[in-house]
């Protein structure tokens, strides 16, 4: 999946009036207010991160997934449609000089069905 | 599913942009080193504890990212979306029948406790007994037993004790109307609201008899309902307790229905959450209610509190309603706070994938706050239910308060020393970070079947991630604030 890589201007604003708000509350919040601050870091420089379209550790996260996913999914063989196990047949005879003459051959199916 | 996906290309970061994300970390570190000093005066003063309150917060924070990778590397398929359910035995329809007379009984005790009784709170069996026993013991129990209060709830049993009477009379009644869909559990939200913020806001919440004025005007109420929607479809969606129990009691693993009795796999109860209208703000009212609880006992809403109250009591207004205007303010905008701390994590996922819409991914989602709301209400209730929660052994023998000895329990006195404020803070922190990680884990499962690739599912749970970190930071915040 692609991610953006354009910062954009609203989202510039977002984090300047963010870092405001958070300076201001700082400044002027009761101590209390602060001492909210010390239980809230966690989440909010998780917030930060995830803002700015980081996502701490994914590529080693989905690496590890891949790696347990493997050998349960991805190595378990999907049993093949009955269709498309079937080798086509080749037309023959005049159908297949016809083909190889024709500037637009005949569809496929109806080749292998009337061969 | 595809696993194949190229790594994440990381955006360009425009100078200006680490500048501010350094200047924000910087001033949230000098926030997080401030109160080295005012955490002595915290928690810490009551509770002895080996280390600052604050640092339990980052903890539990560390707590939830390990769970949060265990959970995306070790669980990759669905488990929690069936309810794995397992028959245990019979359960005879039949056993209703004396539940409901018990529940009947116990109501008509508590009305008539509250008119006939001492008006002390202290003396009187109902202050305790609807805020303690039914309001927080409740619903503990039904994290144990299932919503065993369906059975015992007194105006269902009225309600179906008359239809029964009704049927061998030959008068057979049927509901009206029909239950508006719109309506949802909307009724259950606004009786949640109306009892929080009696006995959050309002001064005289503890008058016995007005209790049982409130208590008559609900079974009222509720009867009334059930006449013209019917008792199982009113029950169900406009019963604010029984909605409230029932919400934690799928949190259970025993289960009763179709008369049989289940064992079902934990947590695989909730997800089975209906998606109807006004389920997403049950859930944040119940935290946010909680919330405001924690927050009016703590020095921010106590430093702020007075300002606001001023500011009413300019308008003219008496001591006592400025008061109660100022905390109702205050309860509005701890449930902001909540519905605002939830919002930002759909917001998040929306941001993800394009795929669902906010009210989709909202309601999707919101049974995973219900394991974090149970865990707010063990936490912020949990010494209020050890410590008062005796008195109803005493009060059991004198419900009245007039000297009455009916079960020899009548001198039975509170002890404190039962559990100590240290064990306390251990009891609340292991409840907040257990709902958490259990909230984690529901989100994790429900977000392998929402997204199709492995990617927009981690990503999805990275945001949800913030929101239970978010929630444990707070419910410790408040908890701590509770004890200064």
């Amino acid at each position: 999946m692609s991610r953006p890589t354009a910062i954009t201007l609203r989202r510039l604003l977002f984090v300047v009036a963010a870092t405001l708000l958070v300076a201001v509350v700082a400044v002027s919040a009761p101590s209390g207010l602060l001492h909210g601050l010390a239980y809230l870091l966690p989440p909010l420089l998780l917030l930060l991160a995830l803002s700015m379209r980081r996502y701490p550790g994914e590529r080693a996260l989905l690496a590890v997934m891949e790696g347990n996913r493997g050998p349960m999914l991805d190595t378990v063989a999907e049993p093949v449609p009955r269709q498309l196990r079937r080798c086509p047949a080749l037309p023959r005879g005049g159908r297949l000089i016809a083909t190889s003459l024709a500037v637009r051959p005949p569809p496929a199916r109806a080749a292998v069905s009337h061969a | 599913m595809s696993m194949k996906h190229a790594p994440a290309r990381r955006p360009a970061v425009s100078p200006a942009m680490r500048l501010t994300a350094t200047l924000t970390g910087a001033l949230l570190a000098a926030g997080a080193l401030t109160p080295a000093a005012a955490s002595a005066h915290g928690i810490s003063g009551r509770a002895s504890l080996p280390v600052p309150a604050w640092l339990f917060a980052w903890a539990a924070a560390v707590v939830l990212v390990v769970s949060f990778v265990l959970l995306s590397t070790m669980w990759p398929n669905p488990r929690l979306q069936d309810a794995h359910e397992r028959k245990l035995c019979f359960w005879p329809p039949a056993l209703s029948v004396p539940a409901g007379a018990i529940g009947l009984a116990l109501f008509a005790l508590v009305v008539y406790a509250g008119y006939d009784g001492s008006p002390y709170y202290t003396a009187n069996l109902d202050p305790t007994f609807i805020f303690v026993t039914f309001w927080v013991g409740i619903p503990v129990s039904c994290i144990l037993l299932g919503d065993w209060f369906r059975a015992f709830s007194p105006w269902r049993a009225l309600a179906r004790g008359l239809r029964w009477l009704g049927g061998r009379a030959n008068i057979h009644w049927h509901p009206p109307l029909a239950y508006p869909s719109w309506l949802g559990r909307w009724p259950v939200v606004v009786g949640l609201v109306c009892f929080g913020w009696l006995e959050l806001v309002y001064h005289d919440h503890d008058n016995p008899s007005l209790l049982a004025s409130l208590s008559l005007a609900y079974f009222a109420l509720m009867l009334l309902g059930m006449a013209l929607f019917g008792i199982d479809e009113w029950s169900n969606r406009g019963d604010a307790f029984g909605g409230y129990f029932g919400l934690f009691a799928r949190l259970a693993c025993l289960d009763v229905h179709d008369r049989t009795l289940r064992l079902r796999r934990p947590l695989a109860g909730v997800t089975s959450l209906p998606r109807e209208s006004g389920t997403v703000a049950l859930v944040l009212v119940i935290i946010g209610i909680t919330t405001f609880d924690g927050a009016s006992n703590g020095v921010v809403w106590n430093t702020l509190q007075p300002h606001v109250q001023s500011l009413f009591s300019g308008l003219g207004l008496g001591e006592t309603p400025s008061d109660e205007l100022a905390d109702s303010l205050g309860l509005t905008l701890a449930i902001a706070i909540v519905v605002a701390f939830y919002r930002v994590g759909i917001l998040g996922m929306r941001s993800v994938s394009h795929r669902y819409g906010t009210t989709q991914l909202s309601r999707s989602f919101v049974h995973t706050l219900i394991p974090i709301g149970f865990a707010y209400v063990l936490a912020h209730y949990f010494s209020l239910l050890v410590w008062q929660g005796q008195a109803i052994g005493y009060l059991a023998s004198n419900p009245l308060g007039h000297g009455t000895d009916y079960f020899g329990t009548a001198g039975w006195r509170v002890n404190y020393n039962f559990i100590g404020s240290t064990g306390i803070w251990y009891v609340q922190v292991v409840a907040l970070v257990a709902g958490h990680v259990s909230g984690l884990a529901l989100a994790h499962d429900r977000a392998l079947v929402t997204y199709p690739s492995m990617q927009q599912a981690v990503r999805s749970q990275y945001w949800m991630l913030v929101v239970m970190v978010g929630f444990t930071s707070l419910g410790l915040w408040l908890l701590s604030a509770v004890n200064t």
